[in-house]
C-alpha cells in the first residue's frame, strides 16, 4: 500500500470513529464517493473493528479480565516432534530421533558412500554472522583430525539452509561415529554395579581420550555424563569434543538461549571460570568438569545441588560453595580418592592438577596404592581465596562492610574446615582403636594405622591451629576498621600498614603463613600503586620462601617474581626488572612447557621493558611470540591474548606505525566491549589507547573528544578517584595543553594531582608524573616560578621514591633543567640536563626519543653559556637522529631546527637560519595550526631574524601575527603576549610609527606589575622602551621618571654592566641629550662601561 | 562479581537504551530465553491465570533483569525490546506447532478453562497477525510498533506511550486503527 493512500485510510476511519456508529457508513460513503477502494476499505476497518472474536480482541480481553492470554497460553505447550524418517542433510538421510538437548538433536542417519550409520547432530543454534560461520567451519576441520579410540570420530560437519519463514537460518551439524548400544557413562556404571575401582578404571579411559584432545590443543568445554558415552563393549566414547566452541556455544549468554530445566543441566558441570566473563577457559576447565563426572561416578550424587535454583543463585554456589565431601557421602571414600575428586573441583584453576594427564596420573598411583599428590586445602590456600577476594574489593575501594563480611566468612570457614579436620582424625583414630580391640590378628596393621592416624591428628592439629591464628588475626585487624572510626580512604592503607609491621612477631612459628601473608600485602600494595610498601613486602615474602627451603619453581614464587618485577619496573628501575624476568622466562619455560600461558605472558612483560630500553626490533619479536603463542593456546578473543596485543600496540604508537596500531586497537576494544562489557575499566584503557593514537596522529580535536567522553565514563562508572579517573582527567589535561587552550587544561591538572594525593598521599611513585603535567601547563603558561617549584619537588620525589639513576628521575631531572633554562637560571641549569641526558641515554637508549629531545634543549643551555661549538655540533647531530628515526615533520624534530636557527642568527648566518625557520612553521602550522604556542615559536624566532637583517616590514607583520596569536590563546594578562606587544612596539618606533608604539607600551607597562610583578624585570624594560618611545615623540618630562626608574631596576636585578642596563642607560642618556642637558647625558655616556 | 548473568544484561540493556544497535541485539536473545523460561515454568507450576498474560511476562522480565541498584536502564526501552522479544518467542512457537503438525504430529490440547480453549486456529491467528504487522510496518511503522507493544508486549495504553514517547491518548487512536486493518486484512487473506 502507498503512504499516501493509507494516510487518507486513517484519515477517515480514525474521523469516522467519532461518530456515532450508525452515521459512519454513510460519513464515509459521502467522503470517499471519488474514491470507492478506500471507502470499501474503511468500512471493512469499521466492520473489522466492532469484531470481537479476532485473537487480538480475545488477547485484549484476556488481559483486561486477568486470564489467560491464549497465544502465551501457546507458547506453555511444547511443540511437538516432528517425523524426519527420510529427511535429507548433506549425503546423509535421517531415521530417527535418538536425543535431543539443549544445544540440538541428534538423529541416526545413513550415509550413501561410504554406506555406514552416523549419528547425526542438528544444533539448535542457528549461524548469522559470516565470522560464526567461518570460525565453525575451520573448527569443525580441527575436529575431524581427532583420532582416538575414546573419542567418537567426527566424520562430517556442514551447515543445513532453511527457510523459517523470511528468515534463512544456517543450521550447523556434524556427522559422527555411531555409537552401538551407547549409554551415559553414570547410567553405565550404576546400570552394570561397577565397583569404586572399576569406576576408576573406566574412567580413566575418559581421562586419556581428554587427554588426548588437549594434546591436540582442542578443549572440550561441555564435558558431562551425556557426552560420555560407552558403547556395548564397555568401551568409553566422549562426543561433542570441542563443539561448543565451534559454535560459540560455550558462554552462559548461549545457554541462557536453551530450554528451560537444560540450562541448569548445562551449568551443572560449568566450572567457576566459564561462569565468569573475565576469565579464559583452558585445559583445567576440562579437569573440573571431568572432577565432577568422578564424583558423580563415585558419590552417585553432584557436590552440588543446584537443580533448583535460579540461574544466579546457581552461578554463585558454584563459583563460591565449597563442594561437600565425598567421604561425608560414603564414607569409604575418604582419603586419597575424597582429595583427588576436591583437587579436580578446585575453584581455582591453577589449583587444580594441571592436565588431565596428571589428574589421570595420580589415580593410577591410588589405584597402584602408591602415594597420590594431591593435598587438602591448605592454610596457604584459604588465605589466597582470602585474598582473592578481599583484593578485588580492596583495590575496588569498596565500603568496609564488605570487607568485614569476606573477613567473617573466612573465619567461619576456616573454623568449620579446622573442626571438621579435627573430627576425622579423631575419628580414624578411634576406628584405628576398635580394629585393634576386635582383631587381634590385624594387630600390626591396626597399630600402624593408629601411629598414621595420630600423625595426621598432630598435622590437623597444627593446621587447624595455624588456622585458627590466622583468622583470629585477620578478625581482630578488620574489626580495628570499623566505619565509624577510620575514613574510607585511610582505612585500607592504615590496615595495611600495621599488619606490616605485626605480621613478623605473630606469626614467629610458621614462617609458610608469614610468606603467604606478605605475599598477599605486596600484592595489594601494589594493586593499590603504593609500589615502594609493596615492593618491600614481595621481597620480604620471597626472604621468607628462601628460609624455608621452598622450591626455586614454586607456583607462589613465580608470582611473587613476577610482582617483583612489575614493582621494579613501575619504579623504572629497568635493569633490575629485566634480570628477574629473563630469569623467569627461563623458568617458566622449563617449569610449564611451550603450551601454557606464563612463557608467553612473560615474554609480553620483557617486551614492554625492550620498549622502555629502546630495544625495538627486540620487543616487537618478542611481542609476536608472546601473541602467537598465547592465541595458540587461549584461542584468538581469550582476554589473555587481548592483553598482549594491547601491549604490542604501544610499541607500534611509539615506533609511529599508527597504521598497523590501529585496528588492533580497535579489535582490543571490540574484544574487551563484547567481553567485559563497555563500561569497564579494562575497556576504558583500550579507549584511552584509541585516544592516544588519534593525539598521535596529530587529530588533536579527536583525541580530546575521545578523553572528554572517557573522564565522563570513568567518572560515572569507577568513580571519581579510580586510578582510570584520574589518569583519564590527566591525559585531557595534557591534551587540551597541546591545543593551547591552558585555561581549561590548569584546572583539570590541579585536580587530578589534588585527587590523586587525597587518594594516596604525597609520596606515590605516580604522583611525579602528575605534577609534570601540571608543570607543563604552568611553564606553557609562562607561571615559570611555580613550574619550577613544582618540576622541583617532583625530580625530588623522583630520586627519592624510583631511585637516583632511574629513566623516570632523569626525565624528571630533564624537566626542571628546562624551566631553569627557560628562566635563564643557565648555569644552575646546564649541568643538571647534562646529568640526565647521560642518564636517559642510559636509561632508554641513545636514539629514544626523550634522550634525543634532552639532547636538543642540553645544546641550548651549552650556547647560552658560551661553549658555541659544543653546542653545534650537538644540535646539528640531534636533528640528524631526529629526521632519522622520526620522520622531517616530527614535532621535537622542528623544535631543534628552531633552536639551530637562533644559533644560526646570532653567529650571523642568516641565510640558512631564515630557511630553516620557513621549513619549521610550515610543519608546524600544519600539524598545531597557526595559534598554537610552538608555532608562534617560530615565528617569533623568523621575526627576530628579519630585525636582526633590517627587514622591519617582515618583522613587523610577524610580530603583529605573534601578538594576535598570543592573545588568542592567553589572553591579555600573560607575559607572552606582553613581550610579544613590546616587540611590535619596538618595530613600530624604529619604522617611526612611535604613536602606535606608544599607545602598546603603556598598556603594557600598566599592565606589566599587575601580570607579573612589580619588581620583575621586564616591568622596568617595559618601562625603558617606554621612556625611548616618549623621547622620540619630544614628551622629554613624562619620559624621564620612566627611564631612570626603568634603569635603576634594570641595574638592581641583572647587575650594572649587562647589555641590557648598558642599553638602558643609553637611552637615558639620548633622553638628556635631545633634553639639551649634555651634563646629564654625560654621566649616563658614561655609565659605567663607558668609563673603561 | 557475584551476579555475571544478571550483570550481563544490565550491561547490554544499559548499552541497548543508549541506542546501541548491536546491543540491542544482543539484548533479545536473553530475553528471549528468560520470558520464554519463565512462561513455561509458569504454565507448569499451574499458578494464578494471571501469569499467562504478556504483560505479566514482561513487567516480570524487567523486575528480574533490570532490579539493580546501579545505572538503570530505560523502562521504556526495555519494554519495547521485551515486546519485540515477546514476538518472536511466540511467531517462532506457533512456526514449529505449524511445522510439527503439517509433518504429522500431534499436538497436545491444554485445558485452560471454558474461555481459552487452544486450538490449532489460534495458532495460525498468531502467525497471521505476525505477517499482517509486517505488511502494516511496511507504510506505517509507527502503528506497527504499537501493536507490538500492545499485543506481543501487552503493554498498556500508557506504558506503549511512554516507550514510543507519545501520549497515551494517541497510542489509544493508533492501536484501534491498527487492529482494525489488522483484522480486515486478516479475515480478508483467509476468504481467498
Amino acid at each position: 500500500m502507498n503512504t499516501e493512500r493509507w494516510r487518507r485510510i486513517r484519515e477517515l476511519f480514525e474521523a469516522s470513529l467519532d461518530l456515532p456508529e450508525d452515521e459512519q457508513e454513510e460519513f464515509v460513503g459521502v467522503a470517499a464517493s471519488a474514491e470507492p477502494e478506500i471507502r470499501d476499505e474503511v468500512l471493512r476497518m469499521l466492520e473489522a473493528d466492532r469484531e470481537e472474536s479476532s485473537i487480538v480482541h480475545v488477547a485484549e480481553r484476556a488481559a483486561q479480565e486477568g486470564r489467560p492470554s491464549p497465544e502465551v497460553a501457546l507458547l506453555a505447550q511444547k511443540p511437538p516432534e516432528s517425523d524426519v524418517q527420510g529427511t535429507r542433510i548433506g549425503s546423509y538421510s535421517l531415521r530417527r530421533p535418538i536425543a535431543s538437548g539443549g544445544m540440538g538433536t541428534v538423529y541416526e542417519a545413513e550415509q550413501e558412500r561410504p554406506q555406514r550409520r552416523v549419528a547425526l547432530k542438528m544444533l539448535r543454534i542457528g549461524l548469522t554472522s559470516p565470522s560464526a560461520l567461518r570460525r565453525f567451519q575451520y573448527e569443525s576441520e580441527v575436529l575431524a583430525k581427532l583420532r582416538h579410540p575414546g573419542i567418537a570420530q567426527v566424520y562430517e560437519a556442514g551447515t543445513h539452509t532453511e527457510e523459517v519463514g523470511p528468515q534463512t537460518l544456517e543450521t550447523p551439524w556434524y556427522a559422527m561415529e555411531f555409537v552401538e548400544g551407547a549409554r551415559p557413562v553414570v547410567a553405565f556404571a550404576n546400570d552394570g554395579g561397577l565397583s569404586t575401582e572399576e569406576r576408576v578404571q573406566l574412567f580413566l579411559q575418559v581421562i586419556d581420550a581428554v587427554h588426548y584432545g588437549h594434546q591436540k590443543g582442542v578443549i572440550h568445554r561441555d564435558i558431562k555424563p551425556g557426552n560420555i558415552l560407552v558403547d556395548a563393549s564397555g568401551r568409553v566414547k566422549i562426543i561433542d569434543f570441542g563443539i561448543a566452541r565451534a559454535t560459540n556455544t560455550d558462554d552462559v549468554r548461549a545457554t541462557l538461549q536453551t530450554e528451560a530445566g537444560e540450562i541448569l543441566g548445562t551449568l551443572q558441570y560449568m566450572s567457576p571460570e566459564q561462569l565468569d566473563f573475565e576469565s579464559d577457559v583452558d585445559t583445567r576447565t576440562d579437569v573440573y568438569a571431568l572432577g565432577m563426572v568422578l564424583y558423580e561416578l563415585l558419590c552417585h550424587r553432584l557436590p552440588y545441588d543446584i537443580g533448583r535454583m535460579a540461574i544466579h543463585e546457581a552461578a554463585r554456589v558454584i563459583r563460591d560453595e565449597q563442594p561437600e565431601r565425598p567421604s561425608t557421602i560414603l564414607r569409604a571414600l575418604s582419603g586419597d580418592l575424597e582429595a583427588i575428586c576436591l583437587m579436580a573441583l578446585e575453584k581455582e584453576p591453577r589449583r587444580r592438577y594441571a592436565s588431565a594427564e596428571a589428574f589421570g596420573a595420580d589415580l593410577r598411583r591410588f589405584l597402584a596404592r602408591e602415594p597420590i599428590e594431591a593435598r587438602f586445602p591448605s592454610v596457604a590456600y584459604q588465605l589466597s581465596m582470602f585474598a582473592r577476594r578481599n583484593r578485588a574489593l580492596v583495590v575496588a575501594a569498596a565500603a568496609i562492610v564488605l570487607v568485614l563480611i569476606a573477613a567473617t566468612t573466612v573465619s567461619v570457614d576456616y573454623a568449620i574446615e579446622a573442626a571438621r579436620a579435627n573430627k576425622e582424625a579423631r575419628d580414624e583414630r578411634d576406628d584405628a582403636v576398635l580394629a585393634r580391640d576386635a582383631e587381634a590378628r590385624e594387630r600390626s596393621r591396626a597399630e600402624l594405622a593408629e601411629r598414621a592416624a595420630e600423625e595426621r591428628l598432630v598435622e590437623v592439629q597444627e593446621e587447624s591451629r595455624k588456622a585458627s591464628a590466622v583468622s583470629d588475626y585477620l578478625a581482630e585487624l578488620l574489626s580495628t576498621a570499623h566505619p565509624g572510626n577510620v575514613g574510607r580512604d585511610a582505612l585500607v592503607t592504615d590496615l595495611l600498614k600495621r599488619a606490616r609491621v605485626e605480621v613478623g612477631p605473630r606469626f614467629a612459628e610458621w614462617p609458610d603463613v608469614r610468606a603467604e601473608l606478605r605475599g598477599v600485602l605486596g600484592t595489594t600494595y601494589l594493586g593499590l600503586g603504593l609500589v615502594e610498601e609493596g615492593e618491600a613486602e614481595v621481597r620480604r615474602a620471597l626472604a621468607t620462601l628462601d628460609e624455608t627451603g621452598v622450591p626455586e619453581d614454586s607456583d607462589q614464587r613465580i608470582e611473587l617474581e613476577f610482582n617483583l618485577a612489575a614493582a621494579l619496573y613501575r619504579r623504572g628501575s629497568i635493569a633490575e626488572a629485566e634480570t628477574i624476568l629473563d630469569g623467569l622466562l627461563e623458568k617458566a619455560e622449563r617449569v610449564f612447557g611451550p603450551d601454557h600461558r606464563l612463557p608467553y605472558e612473560t615474554r609480553s612483560s620483557l617486551a614492554v621493558l625492550r620498549t622502555e630500553q629502546a630495544r625495538y626490533e627486540e620487543a616487537e619479536s618478542l611481542h609476536r611470540e608472546a601473541i602467537e603463542g598465547l592465541t595458540r593456546i587461549q584461542g584468538a578473543d581469550a582476554l589473555g591474548v587481548t592483553d598482549a596485543v594491547e601491549r604490542y600496540t604501544v610499541l607500534l604508537l611509539l615506533l609511529d606505525r599508527l597504521d598497523e596500531a590501529e585496528p588492533l586497537m580497535q579489535g582490543v576494544l571490540e574484544t574487551r566491549r563484547a567481553r567485559y562489557g563497555p563500561n569497564h575499566v579494562s575497556t576504558f584503557a583500550a579507549l584511552e589507547n584509541v585516544a592516544a593514537l588519534l593525539r598521535r596522529r596529530g587529530d588533536l580535536e579527536g583525541a580530546i573528544q575521545h578523553y572528554r567522553d572517557l573522564v565522563k565514563l570513568t567518572r560515572e562508572h569507577l568513580g571519581e578517584e579510580h586510578d582510570q579517573t584520574l589518569t583519564s582527567v590527566s591525559v585531557l589535561a595534557d591534551t587540551l595543553r597541546e591545543t593551547g587552550r591552558l585555561t581549561e587544561a590548569e584546572p583539570l591538572a590541579r585536580l587530578a594531582l589534588e585527587l590523586h594525593v587525597r587518594k594516596f598521599g604525597e609520596k606515590h611513585h605516580e604522583t611525579p608524573s602528575l605534577l609534570h603535567s601540571l608543570a607543563g601547563i604552568l611553564q606553557t603558561l609562562s607561571k615559570f616560578e611555580e613550574a619550577e617549584a613544582v618540576y622541583r619537588s617532583a625530580y625530588e620525589l623522583s630520586v627519592e621514591l624510583l631511585g637516583p639513576d632511574t629513566g623516570r628521575t632523569h626525565m624528571s631531572g630533564q624537566n626542571l633543567a628546562s624551566i631553569l633554562w627557560l628562566q635563564g637560571k643557565t648555569v644552575e641549569a646546564e649541568p643538571i640536563a647534562r646529568d640526565a641526558v647521560a642518564g636517559l641515554a642510559r636509561a632508554f637508549g641513545d636514539e629514544n626519543v626523550l634522550t634525543l629531545r634532552a639532547r636538543s634543549q642540553h645544546a641550548c643551555m651549552l650556547w647560552r653559556i658560551g661553549e658555541y661549538q659544543e653546542a653545534l655540533e650537538l644540535i646539528r647531530a640531534t636533528i640528524e637522529a631526529q629526521t632519522r628515526v622520526r620522520g622531517e615533520s616530527d614535532l621535537d624534530r622542528l623544535q631543534s631546527l628552531n633552536y639551530l636557527a637562533q644559533f644560526l642568527r646570532e653567529s650571523g648566518e642568516f641565510e640558512e637560519a631564515a630557511r630553516l625557520l620557513a621549513e619549521a612553521l610550515e610543519h608546524q602550522s600544519r600539524i598545531y595550526g597557526n595559534d598554537h604556542p610552538e608555532t608562534l615559536l617560530s615565528v617569533l624566532h623568523l621575526m627576530l631574524l628579519f630585525e636582526q637583517t633590517d627587514d622591519i616590514d617582515e618583522a613587523t607583520e610577524l610580530a603583529r601575527e605573534l601578538v594576535r596569536g598570543r592573545v588568542a590563546v592567553f589572553g591579555e594578562r600573560n607575559i607572552d603576549v606582553l613581550t610579544a606587544k613590546d616587540s611590535l612596539a619596538r618595530f613600530l618606533r624604529e619604522y617611526g610609527r612611535p604613536e602606535e608604539a606608544l599607545s602598546l607600551l603603556e598598556e603594557i607597562t600598566t599592565l606589566a606589575p599587575d601580570v607579573l610583578s612589580p619588581d620583575h624585570p621586564l616591568v622596568f624594560r617595559f618601562r625603558v622602551h617606554l621612556a625611548d618611545c616618549l623621547v622620540r615623540l619630544a614628551r622629554y618630562a613624562e619620559a624621564e621618571p620612566h627611564a631612570l626608574e626603568g634603569l635603576a631596576g634594570i641595574e638592581l636585578l641583572t647587575g650594572p654592566t649587562n647589555p641590557v642596563t648598558l642599553h638602558a642607560a643609553g637611552v637615558v642618556a639620548e633622553l638628556y641629550r635631545a633634553w639639551g642637558r649634555p651634563e646629564d647625558a654625560a654621566r649616563f655616556e658614561v655609565y659605567p662601561g663607558g668609563s673603561e | 562479581m557475584s551476579d555475571s548473568f544478571q550483570i550481563d544484561a544490565t550491561r547490554l540493556l544499559n548499552l541497548a537504551s543508549q541506542g546501541d544497535e548491536r546491543a540491542a541485539e544482543e539484548l533479545l536473545p536473553i530475553l528471549y530465553g528468560e520470558l520464554r523460561r519463565m512462561a513455561e515454568r509458569q504454565m507448569s507450576s499451574q499458578r494464578s491465570d494471571h501469569t499467562l498474560q504478556p504483560t505479566a511476562l514482561v513487567h516480570e522480565a524487567w523486575m528480574r533483569l533490570a532490579d539493580r541498584k546501579d545505572s538503570y536502564p530505560s523502562r521504556s526501552h526495555f519494554f519495547a525490546l521485551a515486546a519485540k522479544a515477546m514476538r518472536s518467542i511466540l511467531v517462532d512457537h506457533a512456526r514449529r506447532r505449524g511445522a510439527a503438525k503439517r509433518g504429522g504430529g500431534k499436538a497436545e490440547r491444554l485445558p485452560l478453562g471454558d474461555d481459552v480453549a487452544l486450538t490449532e486456529a489460534d495458532n495460525q491467528a498468531i502467525l497471521d497477525v505476525d505477517e499482517a504487522l509486517s505488511k502494516l510496518g511496511d507504510f506505517d511503522p509507527d502503528l506497527a510498533r504499537i501493536v507490538e507493544l500492545r499485543f506481543f508486549g501487552g503493554l498498556s495504553n500508557a506504558e506503549a506511550g511512554e516507550a514510543l514517547g507519545v501520549s497515551s491518548r494517541t497510542v489509544e487512536r493508533g492501536w484501534r486503527t491498527a487492529r482494525a486493518w489488522l483484522v480486515s486484512n486478516i479475515s480478508e487473506s483467509d476468504e481467498h
